[in-house]
């Protein structure tokens, strides 16, 4: 049991990107490209 | 400067607090809350995200992760490092700002890739990622397409008590997002409250409305209640047109007021179109208004034919017209790029594979219907997504059930998550479609509406033609 734990345990961690569909801002990734960041900034923080 | 270079003893990591970090038995999901990126790691990036975060340097993080110390191990730990302190999860403790560093030299793959569906995950998520929530379905406008108007509860709207319990439990489920939709969702008193809570407890809001009721001080209250953005209707650039349509004479003039009201207090705005025969000649001079008006993004929205919408349908442009009109929003897009960006919505995007344009390469979005959301209705009922609620498929009552029991119990939502395309056989379309493990196959609930099988054709498909 051991040892298939550890030959399925990654050897790279991955960290990716995802978009869902069907959200307000998140079509095509479109909330990447509306400059979100910088109005956060000037409002909330 | 070269990887050996940086000396990693002195240097900390620390999460930053703007980001949601869910864990989920396949790995990690990851929300930044303020540019509104959403990420996923495997097992391996969910153990070093965990371990960061403490009083230790890194070669201590990466020993206490038991990972072999060969030097390519290492390498692959560090260059994840710097993928993740340049979308901003970490921060660094670094003076000679190991961010910069990393940053120069141009390491990181994620910030120049594509952002993709979350990759085969046959395990469902612990919890859906954001929740379409109509608050109500009374609305100031008498819209031709409306699908919610002649919507009628069996039971009274859920009162503002058992929204918060509602937004509670959303909260400790981790949930990113929220959006308040309706009807008018302005129409309900306790907007703002159920905004400011739901943001207290860290949960992204946002807002879809008519913005006819938005005046300055609705819109600075709204900022001040911490509304993340907002998408506004506008179906036409003329009075006539938008108020034709809205069934309401003087919205266009008030939804303009709104917009401006919305912008000027900062809240990033969406203006969406819902095209039709009649607003068709004039998109071009509503991307020109959206310029002007000074909002952030634009996207085209499709009519289905669910409440009024069916009605409507009458009125909805055919394919072709569709093919024509992505034609020239992908020139617009590429002309307004440093003013507006226009969004593809997800019907347009599932009518777009890389027959039809280059610029679109990205695989398309599969239906998040029950997989990473859900809807709330008025009166609490939950189904997979609204369209499906009108299709009179829903899953559970909030005024009885908890979320987490619905979402891992509902056997229509264990049947969404487990679709296999691949056995349906009186769909030839779509199987001898090299396409159609690409193009997200479209909308569950529209297929199903026409098709009565959850595996069915979108109809709004291009090959229909």
């Amino acid at each position: 049991m051991k040892k298939s734990i550890k030959k399925n345990q990654p050897i790279k961690p991955i960290l990716k990107e995802i978009q869902i569909g069907c959200s307000v801002m998140d079509n095509e990734g479109g909330s990447r490209y509306i400059n979100l960041k910088k109005n956060a900034k000037k409002v909330t923080r | 400067m070269k990887l050996d270079e940086i000396n990693f003893k002195n240097i900390n990591l620390i999460k930053d607090k703007n980001f949601i970090i869910r864990e989920e038995p396949f790995g990690v999901l990851i929300y930044d809350k303020i540019t509104k990126r959403k990420f996923w790691g495997n097992n391996l990036a969910k153990n070093i995200i965990q371990s960061c975060d403490t009083e230790q340097n890194v070669p201590q993080i990466f020993s206490r992760l038991h990972l072999n110390k060969n030097s390519k191990n290492y390498k692959e730990f560090i260059i994840f490092l710097s993928e993740l302190i340049n979308v901003g999860m970490l921060n660094s403790n670094s003076p000679l700002s190991f961010k910069q560093q990393w940053k120069e030299k141009k390491i990181s793959k994620l910030s120049n890739s594509y952002p993709y569906s979350i990759p085969n995950i046959t395990i469902p998520l612990s919890a859906p990622l954001f929740v379409y929530w109509e608050l109500t379905y009374k609305c100031n406008l008498n819209c031709k397409h409306c699908y919610a108007k002649d919507r009628k509860l069996k039971t009274k709207e859920l009162t503002t008590q058992e929204c918060f319990r509602i937004i509670d439990e959303l909260a400790e489920l981790k949930i990113f997002e929220i959006t308040f939709s309706g009807g008018e969702p302005l129409i309900r008193k306790d907007l703002l409250d159920l905004i400011r809570y739901a943001n207290k407890k860290g949960i992204a809001v946002l807002l879809t409305t008519n913005g006819t009721l938005i005046n300055q001080n609705t819109a600075k209250r709204l900022r001040l209640a911490g509304l993340q953005a907002a998408q506004v209707s506008l179906d036409g650039s003329t009075a006539k047109t938008h108020d034709d349509f809205r069934g309401c004479n003087g919205s266009f003039l008030k939804t303009i007021k709104g917009i401006k009201n919305l912008v000027r207090n900062k809240i990033p705005v969406i203006i969406a179109t819902m095209p039709t025969k009649f607003n068709l000649p004039e998109i071009s001079k509503i991307l020109k208004l959206a310029k002007k008006l000074k909002v952030q993004g634009y996207r085209i929205l499709e009519c289905k034919p669910f409440g009024r919408g069916k009605e409507a349908l009458k009125n909805v442009i055919t394919l072709k017209d569709y093919k024509n009109l992505l034609k020239l929003i992908i020139k617009e897009r590429q002309k307004l790029k440093n003013d507006l960006f226009i969004l593809l919505s997800e019907s347009f995007a599932f009518k777009t594979d890389s027959r039809f344009s280059k610029e679109i390469n990205n695989p398309l979005i599969d239906c998040p219907a029950g997989r990473s959301m859900f809807s709330i209705a008025p009166d609490g009922i939950v189904s997979p997504c609204s369209y499906f609620a009108f299709a009179g498929l829903t899953v559970g009552n909030l005024k009885k059930e908890r979320i987490k029991d619905i979402w891992d119990n509902s056997l229509f939502m264990k049947k969404l998550r487990q679709l296999d395309f691949s056995k349906k056989k009186n769909n030839k379309i779509c199987l001898s479609c090299k396409y159609s493990n690409k193009c997200g196959r479209g909308c569950r609930a529209l297929a199903y509406s026409i098709t009565k099988d959850l595996r069915g054709m979108d109809p709004r498909c291009l090959k229909n033609i």
